[in-house]
């Protein structure tokens, strides 16, 4: 009866306003991807000018409107404009995101912002749903596949890998290639990166190049990452919580021969018990004793049978992560509150890992144009993870098949597994030194920044933000101590097993803290009718201080007791190392903008170093690029039907990269090893010698590229040409050590990238309950030294093993060099007539670039209502990757597959000749093999493992990266449900698939060594992973 | 508002402006010096020279037949096939260089004249010893473009006779200015702790180091003696050496900073190459390197009977061991001794401390921690805190006997007799390795005596009985054969040097015996005795000083300069 009543009175109402002068028009806003009111809407009408309001704060409006007044125009930055036809009652609006992506808001660099159609220059947005949506624990994880332009690398496996992240390349000879990391307008050191919760995330901007980046100078020019946090939402608060397990399993274990057991002799098999080579016999399945003779005599016999214990030693790793958030905001404020707790163990047994974020974002209008903004974030990571990864993968490796040897766990109780009673005489029990060789890592950090905001004229706007982002770590490092029986030391069987372990302690502390303030001045007028100017003037202010102190002592008293002061030895050791780096900069930024279809856009920014000699220490950076919207210019091009959308782009910029720490101009004087003896120091002079004149590496760089949308923007295209000059490399280039020094410190050489990003969506099936979206990014890289210097063409950035990455002038950039086999002219290998037996070349050939030439991203999602289904594909190639230290470490011992290709039978080394003494003339080897296809060759350096073309393999692969599934629970299922808003559940998994050519037995090719040494895969890195769990999350 | 406007304009300018030379001027190191005086240097560059020994010594016993491969370690390579690779023994170059880097910053800052002119003077003899070390194993190297800096940074290649000769001239420098006497007030003395070699500028000291750089020179002019590219050198070099035995080293001329125990980093250098590290746990090369047979046959009997310096160098030497390899006990008489090549198993495994450590002075061998502290064992590895040798008196008169040959011809005049000298030498090899890491003689017997009853013992024998060494040639064998046996483990390179020179001591060309070749059994040499004739050039030359470095140098074929 009452609501007969209500909706009476109402009809009266509309009748009587449509026969009167005025009516009011009433309504709600809402966005349709979360059904939530949007304030500040702006509300005209069509027919009437200057009539129009804004919505409230829970989205509402009320306007009086004339008899005349027909249509809405609702419209709202970000959001596709929507006319409305005026009806009565309460109207629902809901408004539509812009697919027309032009009129997008994208964050720049310096914390400007500007609409895609003023962009010149390529970026990149992906969107939190994106990054979130396989539930990664790392930032930079979830961005590989969906970027064109950019490569990611892992350069620590375990339980928090860190990644490597490079846009368009590398470009820096020695210097940082890794993209700048900004986070709510802050430039931040990278290692925030993997200590940011990515559920804090609204958006993250991939601005690819150096024109895009300009503005922050000197960093800028290997592109920039630029994230930009939650802050509340107005009008409504909401609560979320949300759990994520995952599980970890190893996706991909080396090749591994299963037919031969211990032995290490040459030309015949002879079972040696306690030998971890591999080069015994054939495997019979009869029991055969391993190892010594315990003291009590007891001996242990397995059966000479291969078992698959190697790959049972890996755990499955489970992390699990506790996601608390909350947005709130009214029309003076918003506010952002998230916790998340993240539990990790790994792959290798009893490594963990946690991290706690805290944040608070607030906002906070105080009137009069005068505004704030905060950001809070804490941080504390927590490792407990084995320092020997390598020795354990090694030893690992090193067992023979018939080992089992996940049966050596306890090696505190089984007399066979602890360090004296293992059966293998030259390598521990990987068992043993998970336990005895291990880290503790706390690293805390917090950041936060104040944005004070002063808007005293419409056109004109003050910010003023200051930053402090400190780092404060603690680890403690460990050996432990073990004293080996007297009857083991008597068996004198190896270095090994004669020796105690002397165990060893270090402890270090450090904190590196960053200040930063900024001041910009805004002014955003309209000159004339058609054009409009943004400028905005800017200083900053940056200084950054660092502290590492350490101590150690070798040789502890009491076994697992380790502490500095519980040493045998009388002395320790420490350690000290300051820095201070400051920086300040001035800088411009200028959009003209012309109608709505050209965009002029011209920085430029003069940063003063500290690092750098008084005399080089100003720097000036300029860029411009423009942009020319076609669709909007060309009266033939308006409102097609089928293109929307055709802009065109180009820039030119020059940036500076200073790669030169503190202190590091004068050759310094250093302690000399073993002093001060008895009270009297001894200094040395430095081995570097530093050119006075150093000044920053300049990257000089052009791009070009067109955006275009098709079929109601269904398909957009955007495609970008770049290429950039690096040149004044920062180098310490090797010298002959005859001039007093070994190194010289120098601006030397050039890099060149040329290279293309295209990308390309498409909307393919949509209708009310579905949509299909498939996208594709490409990039092509084409990465040169054009020169280093005139006395050196070569720089190696790496060491050790029979393979460098190497930059050489005229070559690809990283290019690996390495030994081959000594080859004839026809390219075969030369054998000796004599043995049959290979040799190496002197020196190193070149043996291929270690950066992909193409990495092809591949997106998929589907919608059906609320269920979304997500995956990423990635495929790289053109490039070589080397694992020689698996493969030395593999062929050394027997267990690796290559060492059964002949069955371990004298063997006719393929493609090979010999030189005839009498013809002088290489002949075709068919006959002649080798004097022993077993211990004889494959461990030996000289014919096999010193070989690092052995070792180096196609590092193609397709990965599928992720797969997730998500499902909003219809609102009517949570119908009696006031609280709760909804629910979602999700499936997803990480790294799922990883297809290899066949010539790769090693590893998954993205592991790598860190630094510019890309391209050498070691040891170090575990076997590579695959994640797969399940999340919920509830809104109230 | 209006205030609120001002109080931005003003931030502007202090962030832009007046703090801006203040704000960058904190690139002042506060982790190293930027300077440094000669007197903070020189200390460190003595020992730094001193270091570099190492390699020498190293390549030496590897090559010239004081050690071989252990069993139960692998990757030999070159090391036993002899074909060197610009990475081989690439520290012999590079050390030497560290040490001669440090010296030349005494040298620029420091003049012959100043109130420094000893630190000057020190250095110059120290540099030119390194270099005269350098020239033996490579023939020409850098010197005159050396040690510029920014002003070359790729020097070139002066011949190694220009070299001789510069560093001829340094050492008459060097002693002229040591015969300068102090200017009361002005010359800074060199303290005690600074010269970690001779202790000082002392007259006594000065002495010393005058005895040292005239051996530096009559080293030479005997390996420059047969070579016709420094004929003219040796005339007038020949005039400049003194001709009384007192001038030239008559103790050996150790670098002691103060090597010590209790301290990882303060462990002699040789020490830490093959004994024990600080926590007792042996080290790597003492563990894989064993004493061939051939060294071992000039002590145990088979060629000469000398088992006093036996006792003092080797572990358990002439006393029955065992070892258990791969499950058979093999007994044998002690050291165990490998062939450099052999390889078939069983092949003798070493132990921990290496069978360099003797440590005879005690009734036991002492092992680990208590090895390293021990102050008062004899032989080539003493105890951690140990000297390191940079000639030894045993060399000294060595290098005058052969001098004073009348075939040689260089000290006709000197005022000792070659029987003598050789005799000395022999004493001196004696007092050397019963002298504890102290630096103090232990042995009941004085050396004199030993050396008696070493003639004694092998009174047969003309390579210990000068007397029955009738020719110079016989008496020249004798001489390079004793300098060969005093110089094992301690400056091995001068065994292999002079064998280079004058194919003493004497090996069956050939041979695959033990006891008659010191040659590898995996020689890859086409050289009729089998051995190598240099190492190469480092590699790290042909990246950096390529247009520089001399090219087409074999291992096989290329002959040092001052070789047979």
């Amino acid at each position: 009866m009452k609501k007969l009543l209500q909706s009476l009175f109402i009809l009266v109402l509309c009748a009587f306003s449509a026969f009167g002068q005025e009516r009011t028009v009433t309504g709600t806003v809402t966005a349709q991807e979360d059904g939530l009111p949007i304030p500040g809407v702006s509300v005209k009408v069509k027919e009437v000018s200057n009539l129009g309001t804004q919505t409230s704060a829970d989205g509402k409006f009320s306007l009086r409107v004339p008899s005349n007044g027909k249509t809405l125009v609702v419209s709202y930055l970000g959001y596709a404009t929507k006319e409305v036809a005026i009806t009565s009652g309460t109207m629902s609006i809901v408004l539509v995101s812009d697919t027309k992506s032009l009129n997008e808001v994208v964050v720049t660099a310096g914390g400007l912002s500007a609409t895609k159609a003023q962009l010149g220059t390529a970026s990149t947005t992906v969107k939190a749903e994106q990054l979130t949506q396989a539930k990664p624990t790392n930032v930079a994880a979830a961005l590989t596949g969906k970027v064109a332009g950019l490569q990611l690398n892992v350069i620590g496996s375990g339980v928090n890998p860190t990644y490597r992240l490079v846009l368009r390349g590398n470009r820096s000879l020695l210097g940082n290639n890794q993209a700048l990391v900004v986070v709510d307008n802050v430039i931040v050191p990278s290692s925030i990166l993997g200590n940011l919760n990515p559920d804090d995330i609204e958006d993250l901007q991939v601005l690819n190049g150096g024109g895009a980046a300009a503005l922050y100078g000197s960093e800028a020019s290997n592109g920039a990452l630029i994230i930009t946090t939650k802050k509340g939402k107005r009008g409504s608060t909401t609560y979320k919580i949300g759990q994520t397990t995952n599980a970890e399993w190893v996706s991909f274990y080396p090749e591994l021969q299963k037919r031969f057991g211990s032995g290490a002799d040459s030309d015949v098999q002879i079972y040696t018990a306690h030998e971890n080579q591999q080069y015994g016999p054939a495997f019979d399945g009869l029991p055969r004793p391993i190892g010594d003779p315990l003291e009590n005599g007891a001996i242990q016999t397995v059966p000479y049978a291969y078992n698959d214990s190697k790959y049972k030693f890996w755990n499955t790793g489970v992390t699990n992560m506790t996601d608390f958030s909350m947005s709130t905001g009214d029309e003076k404020s918003l506010t952002f509150l998230s916790a998340q707790y993240l539990d990790a163990t790994g792959t290798t047994p009893k490594d963990a890992f946690n991290r706690f974020t805290l944040r608070l974002n607030g906002d906070r209008d105080f009137g009069k144009g005068v505004s704030m903004a905060f950001n809070a974030n804490y941080v504390q990571n927590r490792y407990n993870i084995t320092t020997a990864t390598s020795s354990i993968y090694d030893q690992l490796m090193q067992t023979p098949g018939n080992i089992v040897v996940t049966d050596y766990k306890d090696w505190q109780n089984n007399p066979f597994a602890n360090p004296d009673g293992y059966y293998n005489a030259y390598y521990q029990n990987p068992y043993y030194t998970i336990d005895s060789q291990r880290q503790n890592v706390r690293n805390d950090y917090l950041t936060g920044n104040i944005d004070l905001r002063y808007k005293p004229l419409d056109w004109l706007r003050f910010l003023y933000r200051v930053n402090i982002t400190s780092q404060n770590s603690s680890n403690k490092n460990y050996v432990d101590k073990f004293v080996r029986s007297a009857y083991t030391k008597g068996l004198g069987l190896s270095s090994l097993k004669n020796n105690d372990i002397a165990g060893s302690v270090s402890d270090g502390e450090s904190f590196s803290n960053q200040l930063l303030t900024e001041f910009q001045t805004n002014i955003n007028k309209a000159l004339t009718k058609d054009l409009r100017l943004d400028v905005t003037l800017g200083a900053s202010l940056r200084s950054n201080t660092a502290k590492n102190i350490g101590v150690a002592a070798s040789g502890l008293t009491f076994q697992g007791l380790f502490n500095i002061a519980a040493r045998t030895a009388a002395n320790i050791t420490g350690s000290e190392a300051n820095s201070k780096v400051n920086q300040q900069a001035v800088y411009g930024d200028m959009r003209l903008s012309f109608k709505d279809y050209l965009y002029l856009h011209a920085t430029a920014r003069n940063d003063w170093f500290s690092t750098l000699p008084t005399a080089n220490r100003s720097l000036f950076y300029p860029s411009v690029d423009a942009s020319f919207i076609a669709t909007n210019a060309i009266d033939a091009l308006k409102d097609n039907k089928f293109l929307n959308v055709l802009k065109f782009r180009a820039g030119f910029t020059t940036v500076g990269n200073v790669n030169l720490g503190a202190y590091s101009l004068l050759t310094t004087f250093g302690q000399a090893s073993g002093y001060p003896y008895n009270n009297n120091p001894g200094y040395a002079i430095g081995t570097q010698t530093i050119n006075p004149n150093l000044k920053p590496e300049k990257t000089q760089g052009v791009e070009g590229g067109i955006d275009a949308e098709f079929w109601d923007n269904r398909i957009s295209l955007s495609s970008t040409l770049y290429y950039t000059s690096t040149t004044d490399q920062i180098v310490p280039v090797s010298i002959s050590s005859a001039s007093g020094f070994s190194s010289y410190l120098t601006n030397t050489g050039e890099v060149t990238n040329f290279g293309s990003e295209s990308s390309l969506n498409v909307v393919a099936f949509r209708n009310t309950d579905w949509e299909v979206a498939v996208g594709t990014n490409f990039s092509y890289f084409d990465n040169k030294v054009k020169s280093i210097s005139d006395a050196v063409s070569r720089l190696n950035l790496s060491t050790g093993g029979n393979a460098q990455v190497v930059a050489e002038a005229g070559q690809t950039y990283p290019m690996l060099r390495g030994t081959d086999y000594k080859r004839d002219p026809q390219g075969r290998v030369i054998v000796d007539p004599r043995t049959g037996y290979p040799s190496a070349t002197e020196s190193g050939i070149i043996l291929g670039n270690t950066s992909p030439k193409y990495i092809l991203g591949v997106n998929l999602g589907v919608k059906y209502k609320t269920l979304r289904l997500a995956a990423v594909a990635e495929y790289r190639g053109g490039y070589i990757v080397s694992s020689s230290s698996a493969g030395d470490s593999f062929d050394f011992s027997g267990s690796g597959a290559r060492t059964v290709i002949y069955n371990r039978e004298r063997f006719v080394f393929p493609n090979s000749s010999y030189l005839d003494p009498v013809t002088n003339q290489y002949v075709a080897n068919t006959t002649l093999t080798v004097r022993d296809g077993g211990a004889g060759f494959w461990p030996s350096s000289a014919y096999n493992r010193g070989i690092a073309s052995n070792y180096t393999y196609n590092g193609a692969y397709w990965k599928i990266r992720e797969i997730s599934l998500s499902w909003d629970l219809p609102k009517s299922w949570l119908g009696n449900m006031k609280v709760v808003k909804g629910i979602n559940v999700a499936a997803q998994g990480r790294n799922l698939f990883l297809f290899v050519p066949k010539e790769n037995i090693y590893t998954d090719p993205d592991y790598i060594l860190g630094n510019n040494a890309i391209g050498i895969n070691t040891l170090s890195q575990t076997p590579p992973t695959r994640f797969f769990g399940g999340s919920v999350s509830v809104t109230f | 508002m209006r205030k609120l406007f001002k109080i931005f304009i003003l931030g502007t300018i202090i962030l832009s402006g007046s703090s801006c030379k203040k704000f960058l001027d904190v690139n002042t190191n506060p982790n190293n010096p930027t300077s440094a005086t000669p007197n903070l240097v020189l200390p460190q560059a003595i020992v730094t020279s001193a270091a570099a020994m190492n390699a020498y010594d190293n390549f030496g016993a590897w090559t010239g037949g004081y050690k071989a491969n252990a069993g139960g370690y692998g990757g030999w390579g070159t090391v036993w096939t002899y074909n060197f690779t610009t990475g081989d023994y690439a520290g012999v170059y590079t050390d030497t260089f560290a040490g001669i880097n440090q010296l030349n910053f005494v040298i620029n800052n420091t003049t012959p004249d100043g109130p420094l002119k000893y630190y000057n003077a020190m250095a110059r003899i120290m540099k030119s010893f390194m270099y005269t070390k350098l020239v033996d194993q490579y023939g020409d190297v850098p010197y005159s473009d050396a040690g510029k800096g920014l002003n070359n940074l790729s020097p070139k290649y002066d011949k190694y006779t220009d070299v001789y000769a510069a560093c001829f001239t340094e050492l008459n420098n060097a002693i002229a200015i040591m015969n300068t006497a102090p200017v009361t007030n002005v010359t800074t003395a060199v303290a005690a702790a600074q010269d970690p070699l001779f202790g000082g500028s002392a007259t006594a000291n000065l002495v010393k180091w005058k005895q040292f750089a005239n051996t530096i020179k009559l080293k030479m002019v005997i390996r420059a003696k047969n070579v016709a590219a420094l004929s003219s050198f040796v005339t007038s070099a020949i005039a400049s050496l003194p001709t009384a035995t007192g001038d030239y080293v008559n103790d050996d001329v150790i670098v002691q900073p103060g090597y010590s125990a209790s301290t990882a980093s303060q462990f002699n250098p040789r020490w830490s190459t093959y004994a024990w590290d600080i926590n007792g746990t042996a080290i790597g090369s003492g563990l894989s390197n064993l004493p061939t047979p051939w060294i071992v046959s000039f002590y145990n009997g088979t060629k000469l009977s000398d088992n006093v310096r036996g006792n003092a160098i080797y572990a358990s030497f002439g006393t029955n061991i065992s070892q258990t390899i791969n499950g058979n006990t093999i007994t044998f008489q002690g050291p165990a001794t490998n062939q450099l090549g052999y390889d078939t198993e069983p092949v003798k495994r070493s132990q921990n401390g290496s069978y360099w450590y003797s440590g005879i002075g005690r009734s036991s061998r002492p092992t680990g921690t208590t090895a390293n502290a021990a102050a008062d064992v004899g032989g080539v590895l003493k105890g951690a805190s140990m000297g390191t040798v940079l000639m030894l008196a045993s060399e000294s008169y060595f290098l005058q006997a052969e001098a004073s040959l009348a075939s040689v011809n260089i000290l006709p005049a000197l005022n000792a007799t070659g029987q003598t000298l050789f005799e000395n030498g022999i004493t001196a090899s004696f007092n050397y390795l019963y002298k504890n890491a102290a630096n103090v003689y232990f042995n009941s017997t004085p050396a004199a005596t030993l050396k008696d009853n070493y003639k004694t013992a092998n009174a047969t024998s003309a390579l210990v009985n000068w007397p029955l060494a009738l020719s110079d040639a016989n008496k020249l064998e004798a001489i390079i054969t004793q300098k060969y046996i005093a110089v094992n483990m301690i400056n091995s390179e001068e065994g292999f040097n002079e064998y280079r020179r004058t194919g003493y001591p004497t090996i069956s060309a050939g041979s695959t015996s033990a006891t008659a070749t010191f040659a590898s059994l995996k020689s890859g040499a086409p050289a009729v005795d089998k051995l190598p004739t240099r190492i190469l050039y480092p590699a790290v030359e042909f990246q950096v000083n390529s247009e520089n470095v001399p090219k087409g140098v074999s291992p096989y074929t290329t002959k040092i300069w001052y070789a047979k």
